[in-house]
């Protein structure tokens, strides 16, 4: 008869990786470590860089719009301050975005409810193809095919409209402005909000768009009361994954905006604000002070973005729990 | 039946009018054709008056005239003063009872009833089936019963199939 009052010694539980175990999981790490590396180090060298701006002029280096580089040999001369480029980058992403949304819902609803299978992969095939456009092609066609376009629709816009602020124009000179580069982001952020919607939307619960079925409802009425409010948390994630990107982008913006150093909210005037617009233009024959608010600006773009990039990351992930 | 799938085979017919036979098919909206499903599918982002009032709301009533017809339904099955409450805020039993008054408040002529009763407890099931027998009796719809409890076959069928 075995004892059995006696408590069996506890066992050592170890784990032997193999050397192709420890490989992998080692270079694993190391990508996943290596990304987030890189990003701390931009964060320090435009930190460290722009640091002497910020000690010399504070917050009005973010609330102030003028920029004016004084004597280059005295930086104590130098105004320096990007307020104006700041609202114009949010104005710009503000359109891109208003202008986006709604049609990444049309297109994803379209696609994920609507489309035969052929043309849904022929639709997301493209959808990919024109997130790979590179943005300098996006801004010489902006510039050489869109800006005409808008010129001519800027006129009456403004005409109809000059009793809403935004769109009056005291200057009458209309073409490279914040609704041009607005409409410019919003095509091409439109295939990442597209893209999130449809993920979201395709996770909508499908036996509640059956019971909607079930009681004689539409499939617009299915995708009303069902699709769109579990999805809305979803969407919101994407449209600011697409806020992020147009709030960073440079060439695109750049080619069809033009830099004005003044706040303000005109849409339709040739004149507008852009943070990495600015650090473009002026990069080139920067003194080295200046170049140390460029770097300045840079870190603010980056921080906004990385701001703006992480709530989305969030706002997605709490969607996929709900779902 | 309801036309949430397609037929691979055979024809679906009612009083005469083909709903689904491979080539020619009725959209669910049009076959007045209603489901209860086992596990209720009530909207959780709506109200019960809105539950309820869906039917009425998808076949084009007003909104105050889907929401009249809501709160009769909802009183005839003893749920009177629940209209603002929402799904996740009801017993089993309750829930079952929007289930109910959501499938026979668009007046349909086909009612499908799957496992009605398999979410609530035993002690529940016949004041279910009372206030199920309620609401059918003077109702057009011709009600299809799926169930493997004996007592609802017993309280409710007139014509039985087994399988």
């Amino acid at each position: 008869m075995t004892d059995t009052a006696t408590t069996p010694e506890r066992r050592q539980l170890t784990t032997n990786y193999t050397l192709v175990d420890r490989v992998f999981r080692g270079s694993m790490t190391a990508g996943a470590l290596f990304s987030l590396v890189v990003l701390a180090l931009i964060a320090a060298f435009l930190l460290y860089r722009g640091f002497e701006i910020f000690s010399d002029f504070g917050f009005s280096f973010i609330t102030g719009e003028i920029w004016n580089i004084g004597d280059p040999m005295d930086t104590s001369t130098a105004v320096l301050g990007i307020g104006a480029m700041l609202v114009g980058s949010v104005l710009t992403a503000f359109i891109a975005i208003l202008l986006a949304v709604p049609f990444a819902i049309a297109a994803a609803l379209f696609i994920e409810y609507y489309a035969p299978k052929s043309v849904r992969t022929a639709l997301t095939a493209l959808l990919d193809l024109v997130a790979a456009i590179p943005s300098v092609i996006f801004g010489i066609w902006g510039y050489a095919v869109l800006l005409p376009i808008v010129e001519d629709w800027s006129v009456p816009l403004e005409r109809w409209l000059d009793f809403i602020p935004i769109f009056d124009v005291p200057s009458g000179i209309f073409g490279r402005s914040p609704f041009l580069a607005g409409l410019l982001l919003s095509l091409m952020i439109t295939p990442i909000v597209t893209s999130v919607a449809r993920e979201v939307y395709g996770q909508a619960p499908r036996d509640l768009v059956d019971a909607s079925y079930a009681l004689g409802g539409t499939k617009w009425g299915a995708i009303r009361n069902v699709v769109l409010p579990f999805g809305r948390s979803g969407l919101v994630g994407g449209a600011m994954l697409g806020l992020g990107r147009a709030l960073g982008e440079t060439v695109a913006v750049y080619l069809t905006l033009n830099l004005v150093f003044d706040i303000n909210f005109r849409i339709l005037g040739s004149a507008g604000g852009n943070v990495a617009s600015l650090i473009a233009t002026k990069f080139g024959e920067a003194t080295p002070y200046e170049l140390k608010a460029l770097m300045a600006a840079g870190l603010v773009l980056f921080l906004v973005t990385l701001l703006v990039n992480f709530l989305a990351t969030v706002i997605v992930n709490r969607s996929r729990r709900i779902v | 039946m309801a036309g949430i799938d397609r037929v691979r085979s055979g024809r679906i017919a009612l009083d005469g009018r083909v709903l689904d036979d491979g080539t020619t098919f009725v959209e669910p909206q049009d076959r007045r054709c209603v489901v209860v499903f086992q596990d209720l599918r009530l909207f959780p982002t709506m109200s019960v008056l809105d539950n309820v009032a869906y039917g009425p709301r998808s076949h084009g009533a007003p909104r105050a005239d889907a929401h009249t017809r809501a709160r009769e339904a909802l009183a005839k099955v003893g749920l009177a003063g629940f209209e603002g409450r929402r799904p996740d805020g009801l017993s089993g039993g309750e829930r079952q009872r929007v289930a109910i008054a959501r499938a026979v408040v668009t007046n349909p002529a086909v009612l499908l009833l799957d496992e009605p009763f398999a979410s609530v407890d035993a002690d529940s099931r016949p004041g279910l089936r009372e206030v199920l027998r309620g609401v059918l009796t003077g109702s057009e719809a011709r009600t299809v019963i799926v169930s493997h409890d004996p007592s609802d076959i017993a309280d409710l069928a007139a014509t039985v199939v087994r399988l």
